[in-house]
């Protein structure tokens, strides 16, 4: 569903490059990424969601070899395969709950898709939301409205990006329960990116979780030890 | 897309209401001067009809040709009746046309002349009949309109142009005829026979006046042959109290007077445009800047860069085609005001007209200066950094 081998990124200036261990995750799994601020986890989100153009190296999800991606076909890609809930919700205060969620197929240039939206809007309990503007919502609104917003197009790869930042532990927890059942009701693999110790709890008790964790400094007696501070280290390698 | 861009540009209503009233403010200047301006010439054109010369009594060929062609001004005085015959027996002069002035009605003109007077514009008698004796008149259509008169009513001029002069009460004369509206300045004069103006006039001369040459006030000439134009005016100012008048000459002369005020006008149409330009331009860095997330969140939703940039562009040409549409009839609304205070002061009818030519200018310049000032937010949001944007709480 989601691997990589002999990934590399460097930015423009940058004195040394970003390197990431080969890793899979197979079907049926989903993935919590964690990594401390400059461990390299903006950037692998960054290639994973078709924003960064691979470099060097390989990066396949949902069976798409991404390096082989022009950036127009990353465009439609990532509208087509990818659902993301960002840190920020980023719901558009012009737009209406519905609107919002028409939001993924005009960006494809296509006609809303109202029969899915109120299919969503159903199941996630926000159907009397449709007519109100976010800011009329209460944050658990808001996290249903953006997940809703993330499915409308059937993403085979749903990608959350600290989604518990900012919230307390019940909101957390609810967060959490909303994007594991939306996976598993649509059937797509989730990615959750956090460094939150509530949401490493709480995932680390299930078999379907791999954890990865990204380091920005090597760990002492590494094998494959680099000068770098910058490189990164698979510190669990039960991931596949 | 269109609807995206539509909820966004009204997502800061003052900011949006303030940039469409300075754009429409400043389409609606440029669309006055453009046909306003258009309609003054055809007006002009209209009532030029085809006369090449006016010749009256010595003075300002400008205020012989606004009295005898446009009847905007007072006349230089009278020529000898005999001046005619001399004209017509020119052999480089085609038709010569006399015109009697001094005497007016309720402010619309009277004017003594022949049936050719008519005929130089092309008009047609709608009610009634044309004079076939003096002291009978045929009503411009205006006139009729303006006074209620019908065909079989009674009325007395007022001597002088102006309301105020005292009143031929002892002259009245009957009208026999209605015009049919021409959009001419025959609308808006009393016809006559010429020999009504001599006969309500001969009581205001001395006995002994009485047997005095006749006179006219000006006479309309049109060329045979192009040589004329070189040879006639010549021929006139050499005549002894006489002078001519070319119109085409005098109405360019005119338009480069009142020239300079069209292009004041328009030059301040421009600068409301650029200020309107500048706002919309701030309006729209703002609001790159404000929906920077949501912008960043289409692009991470699949929508290319060039989609988002072309989004910035669509918010800014709405906001010019709904200014082009409030200006285009703001100044339509204009002009047409204008004509009602031209008609009201019995002033210059201005040519109709359907759209003018240069009004296509209006939509193109309001795109153009909508295309321009999206140009740098459109890039701004094509460059947005959407990793950036959609990590970093703010």
């Amino acid at each position: 569903m989601l691997a990589w081998g002999g990934l590399v990124h460097q930015y423009a200036g940058a004195a040394e490059p970003i390197r990431y261990a080969d890793f899979a995750l197979g079907p049926g799994r989903h993935l919590l990424l964690r990594g401390a601020s400059g461990s390299g986890k903006s950037t692998l989100l960054a290639l994973l969601s078709g924003l960064l153009r691979v470099q060097q190296g390989e990066l396949a999800v949902a069976g798409t070899s991404l390096q082989d991606l022009s950036p127009r076909a990353l465009d439609a890609w990532r509208g087509a395969t990818l659902g993301v809930v960002p840190q920020r919700l980023h719901l558009s205060e012009a737009l209406t709950v519905a609107e919002n969620l028409a939001l993924p197929a005009l960006a494809a240039g296509q006609g809303a898709d109202t029969a899915r939206a109120a299919e969503l809007m159903a199941a996630l309990n926000i159907a009397e939301l449709a007519g109100r503007r976010p800011h009329q919502l209460s944050v658990g609104q808001a996290q249903r409205v953006a997940l809703a917003r993330a499915l409308m197009r059937r993403p085979q790869l749903l990608l959350a990006d600290e989604p518990s930042a900012s919230l307390d532990d019940e909101h957390t927890l609810h967060m959490l329960a909303l994007l594991l059942d939306a996976a598993e009701r649509e059937g797509c693999t989730l990615v959750i990116a956090s460094h939150d110790g509530r949401v490493i709890e709480a995932l680390g008790a299930r078999d379907d979780v791999a954890e990865v964790v990204l380091r920005g400094k090597p760990p002492a007696g590494s094998p494959a030890s680099p000068a770098s501070h910058r490189t990164t280290y698979w510190l669990d390698e039960d991931t596949a | 897309m269109i609807r995206l861009a539509w909820r966004y540009l009204w997502s800061s209503p003052l900011t949006t209401a303030l940039n469409l009233l300075l754009l429409t403010l400043g389409l609606a200047a440029v669309t006055f001067v453009l046909r306003a301006s258009a309609q003054v010439e055809a007006g002009l054109k209209r009532d030029l009809a085809g006369i090449d010369l006016v010749v009256g009594a010595k003075g300002s060929p400008m205020q012989i040709m606004l009295a005898g062609v446009f009847h905007l001004d007072s006349p230089t005085g009278n020529i000898p009746l005999a001046t005619l015959d001399a004209l017509k027996r020119q052999p480089l002069v085609a038709q010569a046309v006399p015109l009697s002035l001094g005497d007016s009605f309720r402010g619309y003109r009277i004017v003594g002349t022949t049936a050719e007077y008519l005929d130089l514009y092309g008009g047609r008698i709608g009610q009634g009949a044309l004079w076939t004796r003096p002291m009978q008149a045929v009503l411009g259509a205006e006139v009729a309109r303006a006074s209620g008169l019908k065909i079989g009513d009674h009325f007395a001029g007022s001597h002088g142009l102006a309301d105020s002069g005292g009143a031929h009460g002892e002259h009245p004369f009957e009208v026999v005829g209605v015009l049919a509206d021409s959009g001419s300045v025959l609308d808006r004069l009393v016809l006559t026979d010429i020999a009504s103006v001599w006969e309500v006039h001969g009581d205001h001369h001395d006995a002994h006046d009485a047997d005095a040459p006749k006179e006219i006030t000006l006479a309309l000439v049109r060329y045979r042959s192009p040589l004329a134009a070189v040879m006639l005016p010549r021929w006139v100012n050499a005549q002894d109290g006489l002078q001519s008048a070319a119109p085409a000459l005098e109405t360019a002369r005119l338009m480069r007077i009142v020239g300079a005020g069209t292009e004041m006008l328009r030059g301040f149409g421009i600068v409301l445009l650029v200020a309107a330009g500048l706002s919309v331009w701030v309006a729209l860095l703002h609001a790159v800047r404000a929906r920077q997330g949501d912008l960043a969140m289409l692009r991470m939703l699949g929508a290319p860069a060039r989609r988002v940039a072309a989004l910035i562009a669509l918010e800014a040409l709405l906001l010019a085609g709904l200014a082009t549409v409030l200006g285009l009839a703001a100044g339509h609304g204009l002009v047409a005001l204008l004509e009602r205070l031209l008609a009201e002061r019995q002033s210059l009818r201005l040519g109709a007209l359907g759209v003018s030519d240069a009004e296509w200018l209006v939509p193109l310049l309001a795109g153009g200066m909508a295309l321009l000032a999206s140009s740098w937010p459109a890039w701004r949001a094509y460059r947005l950094d959407v990793t950036t944007l959609l990590q970093a709480p703010r």
